[in-house]
């Protein structure tokens, strides 16, 4: 069986090792973006992917850019998303409900909480899928 | 890090957990899932003004946090606390909870839930903290910021807008398209506006922290122009507040304060032109009564020598009859009248010469053409200028006229650069009669005018006060002055300066020192610039 992909795009690059370390060992397997575009460049590109972590601030193109275009876009290999914050706020909690995310994290989060996270989305993804 | 906050000491995680709740601030609410059981701890109950002792009781119901709750709020909370339960969203929302005392205390409500290995939540952890101030403080902000009427809004320093706070924009306003989500690039059409937000950020932070203000304006389809005053300011590293303000009636107000404080100002000439001419008057009424009364003796004489020709004709004229026109002519003092008659005409003559010429130079201070720029002759517009403020300069100075015979005709606003040359001349005269006060004594005032390849060049000097440090920045200010109440406006060099700098393309400028004196140089282009040719107000 081959190992899930999963998608992290942050800016910092501590937190994209964070999630690779922390994925990894749990027997995913991680690609990294360091921006919005890079991200939506590799979402485009790989078919197989089954979740993808967004930050919501970063440069250029935010997280919640990222979600539009996936929305946008509707192509039906796209992952199910997950944002992932230092700061929350009830409007932005909305926002990303409304725009289509299936989960939100903040940070700092602790490695078996992002595996706990990413076995959830996928086991409900595979209760749909069956 | 702590052995208890990681360690397995469970002595001292439950000491550091008594602490920790002693320690908070917050009402934190304990929800066993599979029991159904509810605990509160004190905080919670004195969040919303209940007594622990006497009437603790209600609270400790197990739905009591679900009663105290706004009932618009209630229903949106067991969603999200289901959301979090069901598909682990974080639980993090605003509520108003009802206060014992009545009303609603603004709450935030974050909630943790613990799981079993079948990621079953099993307990519940709901916090509430007391954010009501802030919230009552962030609505204040909310309420004071759009009763403002400008426009606001921030941008990030990728260049986005973030957010707007829309104020009164009139028809044409270059901001009424504005919308946040926009790139400066698309949403700011003034390029120097533009190009200010983009390198606010480049700057050190501590510089850009103080507002700067910047004036635009811009004429939508070639109407009347819309002026705005913009304010920057850096809010944060990334980020900066762009306040909005249409000045466009405050600005029409300057420019009719500046045309009614120059009819003012010719107003005030009028009473010293008409000094000037009660001068020569005088004197040509003195003149004119010598010369009726000459006139009158030469008559008186004149019919005596014609009777006495008459006579001749019949008999030669009598030595008592000589002896007698003799008399008459020593007695009207025939040949002092006859010397002094003509001098007389002549000094009255020269009195209405000075009138006329009073006169003429008031019709062309007052009427120079229109508020174009058109070839003028800069000499006779400065010639009549220093006639007409004479009353103004003469008991304090002498003036000193160097004006370039060969001075070629200067485009310029005839009307206005009167207004310039007379304002600079006054105040030449105010601060010259600070130096020499009550005693008589004059300075100068001196006004060349020249030219070079490109431009005419004035220059006013006076050997006044000179103008003092802290005033040198300002002068060119609407409004600032360092004269007596009554006597200063504020407005002359304000004035002068739209005159110059706004309205001719020119510069003015000045050199000064304390205590010798002070000397504006204007420079007015000799060619036209197409662009900026006769702007109209």
């Amino acid at each position: 069986m081959t190992a899930h992909k999963v998608l992290i795009i942050d800016d910092a690059e501590t937190m994209r090792r964070a999630v690779v370390d922390a994925l990894e060992p749990a027997g995913f397997s991680v690609l990294t973006a360091s921006d919005g575009f890079r991200g939506i460049a590799i979402l485009k590109e790989t078919r197989d992917l089954c979740l993808v972590i967004i930050d919501l601030n970063m440069p250029g193109l935010s997280g919640f850019g990222v979600l539009d275009w996936m929305r946008k876009d509707a192509s039906p290999h796209l992952p199910p998303a997950v944002f992932m914050t230092t700061e929350i706020s009830p409007a932005a909690l909305e926002q990303a409900k409304s725009a289509g995310a299936v989960g939100w994290l903040v940070k700092p989060c602790r490695p078996e909480q992002l595996v706990t996270v990413a076995k959830r989305i996928l086991a409900k993804r595979s209760e749909l899928g069956s | 890090m702590s052995e208890a906050f990681e360690g397995n000491d469970l002595t001292a995680k439950a000491e550091l957990l008594d602490l920790l709740l002693s320690a908070t601030q917050d009402g934190i609410v304990d929800w066993n899932l599979q029991t159904s059981e509810v605990t509160y701890n004190a905080r919670w109950k004195h969040l919303l003004g209940f007594d622990e002792a006497e009437h603790a009781e209600y609270c400790d119901l197990a739905d009591a946090w679900r009663d105290l709750m706004h009932h618009e709020d209630r229903t949106h909370t067991l969603q999200l606390i289901d959301d979090h339960l069901k598909q682990g969203w974080p639980l993090y929302t605003t509520v108003r909870m009802r206060h014992r005392h009545g009303g609603y205390r603004h709450v935030l409500v974050r909630g943790v839930a613990r799981r079993d290995a079948s990621d079953k939540p099993v307990r519940l952890v709901l916090i509430f903290s007391d954010i009501h101030e802030r919230i009552r403080g962030e609505e204040r902000q909310r309420a004071l910021i759009s009763a403002l009427p400008d426009t606001l809004f921030r941008v990030r320093s990728d260049g986005m807008i973030v957010s707007l706070k829309r104020g009164v924009e009139r028809e044409g306003s270059p901001f009424a398209a504005l919308r946040e989500g926009m790139t400066l690039a698309d949403g700011i059409s003034d390029t120097r506006l533009r190009t200010r937000l983009e390198s606010a950020f480049a700057e050190p932070r501590e510089i850009s922290q103080d507002a700067q203000t910047l004036d635009i304006a811009c004429t939508p389809g070639g109407g009347a122009p819309i002026h705005h005053e913009i304010r920057i300011v850096r809010s944060s590293e990334d980020e900066l507040v762009c306040i909005v303000r249409d000045v466009t009636d405050q600005r029409g107000l300057e420019d009719r304060l500046l045309q009614s404080q120059k009819l003012g100002a010719i107003g005030q000439l009028a009473a010293g032109v008409a000094h000037e001419i009660n001068t020569p008057l005088q004197f040509i009424g003195d003149n004119l009564h010598f010369a009726k009364a000459g006139i009158a003796d030469l008559l008186t004489l004149l019919d005596m020598f014609r009777t006495s020709v008459q006579a001749a004709v019949q008999a030669p004229p009598t030595e008592a009859r000589l002896t007698e026109l003799a008399q008459a002519e020593l007695d009207l003092d025939f040949e002092y009248t006859r010397e002094a008659l003509p001098t007389a005409i002549e000094r009255s003559l020269t009195g209405i010469e000075r009138v006329t010429s009073i006169v003429r130079a008031m019709k062309a201070f007052a009427h120079p053409g229109g508020d174009r720029l058109t070839p003028t002759d800069l000499k006779g517009l400065i010639e009549s200028t220093v006639m007409v403020a004479t009353n103004e300069w003469k008991y304090v100075a002498d003036v000193d006229l160097q004006l370039a015979q060969d001075l070629p005709p200067v485009p310029c606003i005839g009307g206005e650069l009167n207004q310039v040359v007379l304002n600079l001349i006054v105040n030449a005269s105010h601060a010259i009669a600070d130096v020499v006060g009550e005693s008589g004594d004059k300075g100068k005032i001196s006004i060349s005018a020249g030219c070079d390849a490109t431009h005419a060049v004035i220059r006013v000097s006076d050997s006044g006060t000179g103008i003092p440090e802290h005033a040198r920045a300002k002068v060119f200010e609407p409004f600032f002055t360092t004269k007596e109440v009554g006597k200063g406006t504020g407005q002359g060099l304000a004035m002068a300066y739209n005159c110059v700098v706004k309205r001719h393309n020119g510069t003015i400028d000045f050199e000064t020192e304390l205590g010798l004196g002070t000397t504006f140089v204007i420079r007015l282009p000799l060619a036209i610039d197409a662009g900026k040719s006769g702007a109209p107000l």
